[in-house]
């Protein structure tokens, strides 16, 4: 009788690199050759390309969670329409965060008191721990490459003053010396793809003399290429900030494009527009129109996280309800966005209460955690080298 | 060559004559061709009359692999149909045959209709299929349903 033991160890691994995600529990959970097998091919690629639920991580509540969205019954009148499953992520129980970054399959999340980053490749259940150089502030940013690096700007008040790169290989942070005319404003946030990060910057020039001084600033994005380590030349965002354009945020689209969204301030009924790239290298961006709506309302730049979905031209912008002093409690928003004035407000939960300002000098979500969704997760096999268990302890230096 | 016949013979002595065009589709055959063309007849060690069969009546229906979106569509029917005909246990032999005779089309199709079956069960009902052997303490086996919990499944889904 012929069992599957019976059969090569590669037979069994070709079998299990077609077995989608959502069966990577049942899988893995089944004997211990199994598990070790399936860790040496990506599951499912097309299984799980090909479906049609937008599945991500996000950050909720301090907490890193998995995020499953189906936009399949978004139009359906007879009460079709699934909620979003949103679950906390198991293995980090005890690890709260403070941002997260989603690249080429592996999640960057900074530690909620600053003291350690955490690299985490879900696919293969790796995960590292990073130390700082020196103290981490809150408003520091992150991006990493394919190439496992990472970049980190510092600041001062709100203004960059300086940059450091970790690299994984050498396992150490260097500094990098670039002196930019152009500023990255907290709490706007950079986004990989093909493994550089996009980030979106302002140029401040000042205009007049003496009391008649104008500071205007204007929007651009900038691209950290990773491989030269050196920033390129400001590229155009698809809109002017002086025509009273507010930018929100940036997504990433399936590795291959980028979006932005912004909301137009001249039109006074809270109108958001998505343009996504048809060309982005970067030296050189070409954007289209993907959505105009009106919403009648104003995402906040400080949260205003989103992903889109082309094949129904649907954005979904995850914000957080405005601050009223009557309530005691503020409320955490998915609004689905899409064409024909298509509106849905879907409650994710009560915003968990942070207990104290976030410090963000223009933030209007003090005090609150804010969601913070990251593009669609596609599995990577990216070795994180040291594979080190949770809450291994700090080496002292005394 | 003159004549365009092979014979194949099985393991358990079972002989199939089939044109050479055919054989060919089984790359362990071509080799053997190109190595000495004079063989008429193949003897294969490592497969059974009744899985060969199965073997060669893929091989004939994908002979000729037309690039038409009208052929291709009618090929992929077939193979969804042929694959019908199995249970688990004539598909692990059919894919130990497609990978011992090279045959890559049938060793991707065979792949992919036991992934589909793995996807739809449990860890326990994979287990009674495939003659695995839990070889987990029930402390490990929580560890990797924990490691591996972020993944959505079936029983994540929530119902309209």
């Amino acid at each position: 009788m012929t069992t599957i033991a019976d059969l090569p160890g590669d037979l069994v691994e070709e079998i299990l690199s077609r077995v989608p995600l959502t069966s990577l529990r049942a899988t893995r959970s089944t004997c211990k050759k199994w598990n070790a097998l399936s860790k040496n091919q990506i599951f499912g690629r097309k299984a799980t390309a090909a479906r049609k639920q937008f599945m991500g991580f996000m950050m909720k509540d301090s907490r890193l969670c998995s995020i499953e969205f189906d936009l399949q019954g978004i139009r359906n009148e007879d009460g079709n329409f699934v909620d979003p499953s949103i679950k906390q992520v198991s293995i980090l129980n005890q690890v709260e965060v403070s941002n997260v970054f989603h690249c080429d399959g592996l999640l960057l999340c900074v530690l909620e008191d600053n003291s350690r980053l955490l690299v985490w490749n879900p696919y293969l259940g790796q995960t590292r721990w990073i130390q700082p150089r020196n103290t981490f502030m809150r408003h520091d940013r992150y991006d990493k490459n394919r190439n496992h690096k990472i970049l980190r700007i510092f600041y001062v008040i709100d203004r960059v003053s300086g940059f450091e790169i970790y690299d994984f290989s050498s396992n150490s942070w260097k500094v990098l010396h670039v002196t930019p005319d152009w500023e990255i404003m907290p709490p706007r946030r950079g986004v990989s793809l093909k493994g550089n990060t996009y980030f979106p910057a302002q140029k401040r020039t000042i205009v007049g003399v003496g009391t008649r001084r104008i500071i205007k600033s204007e929007d651009f994005l900038v691209c950290f290429d990773f491989t030269r380590e050196r920033f390129g030349p400001l590229l155009p965002l698809p809109f002017h900030s002086y025509n009273l354009r507010l930018f929100v945020s940036l997504s990433c689209v399936r590795d291959e494009q980028l979006a932005v969204l912004y909301q137009r301030l001249d039109t006074y009924d809270g109108t958001v527009e998505f343009c996504v790239t048809d060309k982005i290298d970067p030296n050189a961006v070409s954007w289209s129109m993907f959505l105009k709506q009106v919403i009648g309302f104003t995402v906040k730049p400080c949260a205003g996280s989103f992903f889109i979905d082309q094949e129904k031209k649907v954005a979904v912008v995850f914000d957080i309800d405005v601050y009223k002093k009557v309530k005691e409690c503020r409320y955490q928003t998915a609004h689905i966005i899409g064409q024909d004035g298509y509106l849905k407000a879907v409650n994710i939960g009560q915003a968990r209460d942070l207990g104290r300002t976030t410090g963000v000098p223009s933030s209007v979500v003090k005090g609150f955690c804010f969601p913070l969704v990251c593009s669609s997760y596609v599995p990577s096999l990216v070795q994180l080298q040291i594979n080190q268990p949770q809450g291994i302890r700090n080496e002292s230096y005394d | 060559m003159s004549s365009n016949k092979i014979v194949l013979t099985s393991s358990d002595g079972e002989s199939f004559e089939v044109e050479e065009v055919v054989a060919r589709k089984l790359q362990i055959v071509g080799h053997m061709l190109e190595d000495d063309c004079v063989i008429n007849e193949i003897p294969l060690q490592n497969v059974t009359g009744d899985i060969l069969s199965m073997v060669i009546e893929y091989c004939k229906t994908h002979v000729d692999e037309e690039e038409s979106e009208e052929a291709q569509t009618k090929l992929k029917t077939w193979d969804e149909e042929f694959m019908k005909k199995f249970d688990i246990k004539t598909l692990l032999q059919i894919i130990l045959a497609a990978n011992y005779l090279n045959v890559k089309g049938l060793l991707d199709l065979v792949s992919q209709t036991i992934a589909d079956t793995i996807k739809d069960y449990t860890p326990e009902q994979i287990r009674e299929v495939f003659g695995v052997e839990n070889d987990y303490t029930e402390e490990e086996e929580a560890e990797v349903r924990k490691e591996n919990a972020w993944a959505f499944d079936e029983a994540d889904t929530p119902k309209p």
